[in-house]
């Protein structure tokens, strides 16, 4: 199919216009608002909506100055020309599609023979407006849309049944599939479908769903009957254990507890014989034992008050001898304490001597010191006084100097630096003439010139040489002779300035003066370093204060005066003039008398209380002695009332003899009863007629409980038996077993079905593969004309859903389409779809439109040269190629070489 | 006298799914009492005695109490029973059931339980017995001979033990290699009831009738197993015999006579099925006609399967046990004969230029198999016989 020419009416801003399309290359340039756009929409619509259509897609179509939109296309097609024209008016809207061959359609049968030509479904109505971008979306690149991926949508946007037929002529590849294929596999999904969900989970409801829970159910079953089995036996074996329980207890434990009972009442009478004999016995032994109890106490009384006797005499005569040693001690101590009292009041009185001498030797040093700081502070009061007199007589001759610092200085030599140089210029400048010798009258300026004589000709002058001969004399340098004199006279006048400002005759002088300045600045602060080293500040007040001072101590030596003589002439005070070496050794010597002084007091007060506690210890004596006279006395007394009264202690020792033989007798008589007793007891036993009728009783219990139970459990028993459950649990596994087998047997046939279902998609998936390899290989043709370093792009193939997953390699990385950059995505986008119509090409009678309207906006001029190598391979196998371009002149060349170009023109 | 054991009566049977043919199995055993008493009279045997296990549960059915009373009844010699570790004496137990005791004195005076371990003297035997009181007993129900004074029983009079338990432990084989108990995966072992046939005692006895063990089985020169009187499973090996009772003549301090009476008919047949072609399929059909002839309803079949067939072949496979099903009281199968396109099938698969996905799927899945060697085979045949089936489907 190749487009011809079109022509547009009453289409938005395009009242007329006509384009005859080039077979390869058209390029429409055209500034934005020319109607490009419009070019590209009225002829897609021309060719796919119907004329008959109302609505948005007709609307966009209509032109604000009035009128219908009519499109005429010219193309070919089937090897033939048509000629369709369409005019969109709505409802009423018409079609004409005419060859030159004599067919002349109209209205439904045009639009359907426009269909079958353009390979489309039909022409799309208005209502489906929606649908109408996809038809040819493949090869109509609208503006912004260049960018897309062009195999995104489904396969009908880039024909993709017509798409595999051309795949399959080119490659001679096999069909995909037969409808036999698809039928057995549909059934194999079909069957897949009916036990699983699309997400793989079991299908509720379906056999293998039923299969599970049947098999759950049975494993429930199997230990729900495992369970009832072991509940019989265990009730079985709870019903044995009762059993042997009461038979134990009717036949062993009660038998034997009622035995016990009996040996326990033959026991109990025993003992009670046994207890009345010993009492008998222990009847008997008692007086006697009281008797020789009497005795041993009287004979203990007197062994107790020899022993007492012993005693006291004993401490009696320690205390005597204690008494005469604490008199001797006690005198020894008072003698002592009086001579260490007597050394110590001495001792005393030297302390005080010397403190008053300390005293007053302090004072006279005190009174010297002031003296000497009294005499400091006036010498440095004087030289204070001296420095200001002497700074007020620098400063009067620094005011009588000029004021002339060194920056002025130097500003003063420099200016006479500038004159001097200034002049030795103009002299450097100036000529001489000297007259050698000469027979004629010369005169120079009119001053006449001897010979011998030299003139200096600092500027134009003229010399006369007798009456004829009159010369002009130039000296060097031209006008740089009138500058140096300009020169040399400002710097003169500067200097001038300088001079009168200073008020000195010359640079020589300012100096001097300058030095003189500085030198006593130097001076001036010199008498203030000297000055700021005198604390000048409170020297006054310092002076008042030591005045002062010095009259108290006066006083107060004044005071003393007798007394001062009365120690130098003892000889307790040294001369003044040694006093202040004297005083830190006097005070030295006050400090070890002092503590000589503690230490003896401490001695005394630790002597007179040791004399305290003699003093004690002799009153405590004495009392205790006293004690013991009046208590030995007492003891005497006593044992010889005892001795009186019962006997002496050999006559009581007897009698005890006597009694203990007759005790010792009945004690072996009793000792054998309480062997009998014990021997009685201990038959028996602990447990008593109580415990042992409790013991019973609990037996009893027992027994009827055990027969409650037994009853229980035999209902148990029938009721757990009545249904068999053996043959419970074996019909359960049994019925598991089937249930197993069942749902083995349906997953065993899903994994088929699955593993069918997968290799169906495996052979599908390797028959594709000779559908993607023709269409990456146009694809790589054209990436190749870019020369932009991509090797090739991968694409999947389904049959079902087409092509997908392009993407690009470059070198050894694939990146997804999506991922590349916008300039690559329209070059890599514009190059499948230059593959997409070259395959298609031979389905349209070896030619195809394509529609580029802007579509490289994002490229830059290297990209746009690879652009038109694919643009120029792709209209040489077919591909007529419409490009509609804001920037026509960067196609200029190849529409030129290969096809042609038309400008569209704003309003036009 | 005769000796019989383990009639299990009133066993489930619960892995035979079909109800009636459980009761036919269940009735067969009750009928086989019968047999036994027909051969109790015609041998003039001096009592009947059964080692353990009458019963198949300690609590069975009221009415298969009923049915046994009436079948010992009509024996007319005594019948002397202890309790096996299926109908063990333990309270609870049928033995002490009310409605057993009625049922006893009503219809079968002549049956006596022994569940004591105490000699029992009648006119011509010295009864022995060493019951079960429970299901299982660490403790040797025969450990009471040891303690038995000997010199009070009668001289002249023949001694028998009447016991239950398994001579060996569990997992012991025999001197053939075979186990020593015959339980199978539908028969678990019995519960670990181990006899010790002492020769203190031994020697002073003159039979030892044993229980538990369900085939034939003399033990030692004067124990015997009788095994059961009608067969409850398939043979594991080739000596194995049941479905019979022990005619036994006692003397005092004389070897026993012992010689085998017939009592079973129900055919309990282990069928070999290795199936790798049409004529191991025919052969099979053969041999099965051989074996059951036109009997329906009394033999039982365990079929143990291998090899694999083709689509077709496996079509009359199913179709032969289908019909097995529906003879037999039960078809057990065991193992798995595969199902796999045989040449033919797999060429009319891969053989499709038409159909290139079916056949180059088909052609994938041949080639595995040839890979396979043996392992994972099983999932790659099953997905050609789907393909196969559904080819088929869908050629309509």
């Amino acid at each position: 199919m190749r487009l011809l020419h079109a022509q547009l009416r009453h289409v938005r801003l395009h009242r007329e216009l006509a384009v005859t399309f080039h077979p390869r290359l058209t390029l429409l340039g055209g500034a934005n608002e020319t109607g490009k756009s419009t070019l590209v929409e009225a002829l897609h619509k021309g060719l796919f909506l119907k004329a008959s259509a109302t609505g948005k897609g007709v609307d966009e179509l209509r032109s604000r100055a009035g009128g219908q939109p009519e499109v005429e296309i010219g193309f070919e097609a089937a090897g033939r020309q048509w000629l369709l024209r369409k005019r969109f008016s709505g409802s009423s809207g018409t079609v004409q599609l005419s060859d030159g061959a004599g067919t002349n359609l109209s209205g439904g049968a045009a639009e359907d023979q426009l269909a079958r030509l353009l390979g489309v479904e039909g022409a799309v109505e208005g209502r489906q407006i929606s649908q109408l971008p996809q038809r040819w979306a493949h090869l109509w690149v609208r503006q912004g849309e260049a960018g897309g991926n062009p195999l995104e949508g489904k396969g009908a946007s880039y024909d993709l049944d017509r798409l595999v037929h051309q795949l399959q002529q080119r490659g001679s590849s096999a069909a995909l599939e037969s409808p036999l294929d698809r039928r057995v596999e549909a059934l194999l999904q079909g069957e897949w479908e009916q036990l699983f969900t699309a997400t793989g989970k079991v299908r509720a409801g379906s056999p293998l769903a039923h299969a599970r829970q049947e098999l759950e159910q049975a494993h429930a079953a199997v230990e729900q009957a495992r369970t009832r089995l072991e509940q019989l036996e265990a009730a079985l074996e709870e019903l044995q254990r009762i059993d042997n329980r009461l038979q134990s207890i009717d036949t062993v434990d009660r038998p034997a507890l009622e035995t016990h009972q009996q040996q326990a009442a033959q026991g109990q009478r025993a003992l009670e014989q046994a207890e009345a004999k010993a009492a008998l016995e222990r009847s008997r032994r008692e007086p006697l034992a009281q008797q020789l109890h009497t005795l041993q106490g009287q004979l203990q009384q007197l062994t107790t008050l020899a022993s007492q006797q012993a005693q006291a005499s004993g401490e009696r005569d320690r205390c005597r001898a204690q008494q005469v040693e604490q008199q001797q001690r006690l005198q020894t101590l008072a003698q002592q304490l009086e001579q260490r009292q007597q050394q110590l009041t001495a001792l005393q009185q030297e302390l005080n001597e010397r403190a008053k001498a300390v005293d007053l030797a302090q004072l006279l040093v005190e009174g010297a010191t002031a003296q000497q700081r009294q005499s400091e502070l006036s010498e440095q009061r004087r030289r204070f006084s001296g420095l200001q007199e002497q700074a007020s007589g620098v400063k009067t001759r620094l005011a009588e100097l000029p004021a002339i610092t060194s920056e002025q200085l130097q500003s003063l030599r420099q200016a006479e630096r500038r004159q001097a140089l200034a002049l030795a210029r103009l002299e450097a400048m100036a000529a001489t003439v000297e007259v050698l010798a000469t027979d004629q009258p010369l005169s120079l300026d009119g001053q006449a010139l001897q010979t011998g004589e030299a003139a200096r000709i600092g500027q134009a002058a003229e010399l006369r040489v007798g009456a004829g001969v009159r010369l002009r004399i130039q000296p060097g340098g031209g006008e740089a002779l009138d500058q140096a004199e300009a020169e040399r006279d400002a710097a003169g006048q500067a200097l001038t300035a300088l001079l009168q400002q200073l008020a000195v005759p010359d640079g020589e002088q300012a100096e001097q003066l300058l030095r003189q300045r500085t030198e006593l600045e130097s001076e001036l602060n010199q008498l203030r370093r000297s000055a700021s080293e005198i604390p000048w500040q409170r020297l006054d007040s310092q002076l008042a204060a030591q005045a002062q001072k010095l009259r108290q101590l006066d006083a107060a030596l004044a005071a003393q005066l007798e007394r001062l003589e009365q120690l130098r002439r003892s000889g307790a005070l040294p001369a003044e003039a040694s006093l202040e070496s004297w005083l830190p050794e006097a005070r030295q010597l006050q400090q070890l008398g002092q503590a000589r002084w503690q230490q003896l007091q401490q001695e005394q007060q630790s002597g007179q209380a040791q004399q305290q506690q003699l003093q004690q210890q002799a009153q405590q004596n004495g009392n205790r002695l006293g004690e013991l006279e009046g208590r030995l006395a007492a003891l005497v007394q006593r044992r010889s009332t005892l001795v009186a009264e019962h006997g002496s202690p050999e006559s009581l020792r007897e009698q005890a003899d006597a009694l203990g033989q007759q005790l010792a007798h009945h004690d072996a008589q009793l000792n054998a009863l309480e062997l009998e007793l014990e021997g009685l007891r201990r038959q028996a036993g602990n447990v008593s007629q109580e415990a042992m009728g409790q013991r019973l009783q609990q037996l009893l219990a027992e027994k009827e409980g055990l027969l409650h139970q037994r009853g229980q459990n035999e209902q148990l028993c029938r009721s757990l038996g009545a249904s068999d459950p053996q043959a419970a649990l074996e019909q359960a596994e049994a019925a598991m077993d089937t249930a197993q087998e069942r749902c083995n047997a349906i997953e065993a046939r899903a994994s088929a079905l699955q593993l069918l279902l997968e290799r169906f998609r495996q052979a599908r998936s390797a028959l594709a593969d000779r559908y993607s390899q023709p269409m990456t290989l146009a694809i790589g043709g054209y990436l190749a004309s870019l020369n932009a370093g991509s090797d090739a792009a991968l694409l999947d193939f389904d049959a079902a859903k087409g092509f997908a997953g392009l993407q690009l390699r470059q070198g050894q990385e694939s990146f997804l389409f999506e991922r590349l950059s916008g300039g690559t995505r329209e070059q890599v986008a514009a190059a499948v779809r230059l593959a997409l119509a070259e395959v298609l090409v031979p389905a349209y009678d070896g030619a195809l439109p394509m529609v580029f309207d802007d579509a490289f906006t994002n490229s830059d001029p290297e990209r746009i040269e690879g652009l038109k190598r694919m643009l120029e391979r792709a209209s040489a196998k077919g591909v007529q190629v419409l490009l509609l371009s804001c920037t026509p002149n960067d196609y200029s060349d190849l529409a030129n070489r290969i096809g042609k170009q038309v400008n569209l023109i704003a309003g036009g | 006298m005769i000796h019989s054991a383990d009639w299990q009566i009133g066993k489930p049977y619960g892995r035979v799914a079909d109800a009636d043919k459980r009761a036919r199995l269940r009735q067969a055993r009750i009928d086989a009492i019968a047999r036994i008493g027909a051969h109790c009279k015609t041998t003039g045997a001096a009592a009947l005695v059964v080692a353990g296990d009458l019963f198949d549960a300690p609590t069975p059915a009221a009415s298969d109490v009923s049915a046994v009373c009436a079948a010992l009844g009509a024996i007319g010699c005594p019948v002397l029973v202890i309790p096996g570790n299926h109908d063990h004496g333990g309270a609870g137990s049928v033995w002490h059931d009310a409605f057993f005791q009625a049922e006893r004195q009503r219809r079968a005076p002549n049956l006596q339980v022994l569940l004591e371990r105490q000699p029992l003297e009648l006119e011509e035997l010295v009864v022995l017995p060493c019951p079960l009181l429970r299901r299982s007993d660490s403790a040797d129900p025969c450990s009471w001979l040891n303690q038995l004074d000997w010199d009070g029983l009668p001289a002249d009079q023949p001694r028998l033990v009447l016991a239950h338990g398994s001579i060996q432990g569990f997992g012991a084989t025999d001197q053939a290699g075979q186990p020593s108990n015959d339980s199978d995966d539908e028969n678990p072992p019995n519960a670990n009831n181990l006899l010790r046939l002492d020769s203190r005692w031994l020697e002073q006895v003159d039979y030892v009738a044993l229980g538990d063990w369900h085939g034939l089985k003399q033990v030692g020169p004067k124990a015997w197993y009788a095994g059961t009187p009608e067969p409850d499973r398939f043979p594991r090996h080739s000596d194995y015999r049941s479905g019979m009772v022990l005619q036994v003549t006692l003397q005092r301090g004389r070897l026993p006579q012992v010689k085998t009476l017939p009592t079973g008919v129900l055919g309990w047949h282990p069928v070999q099925a290795q199936l790798h072609g049409d004529a191991d399929l025919e052969r099979l059909e053969q041999d099965l006609e051989a074996l059951l002839g036109d009997r329906v309803g009394s033999d039982l079949v365990l079929l143990e399967q291998g090899g694999s067939l083709s689509l077709e072949a496996h079509h009359r496979y199913n179709a032969l046990l289908e019909r097995l099903e529906a003879q037999l009281l039960r078809l057990k199968r065991r193992g798995h004969c595969g199902e796999a396109p045989g040449a033919g099938e797999l060429e009319a698969l891969t053989s499709r230029p038409g159909d290139p996905l079916i056949s180059q799927v088909a052609a994938a899945l041949q080639a595995e198999l040839q890979g396979a060697n043996g392992h994972g085979q099983e999932p790659l045949e099953r997905a050609l016989a789907e393909l196969h089936r559904a080819v088929l489907q869908a050629e309509g």
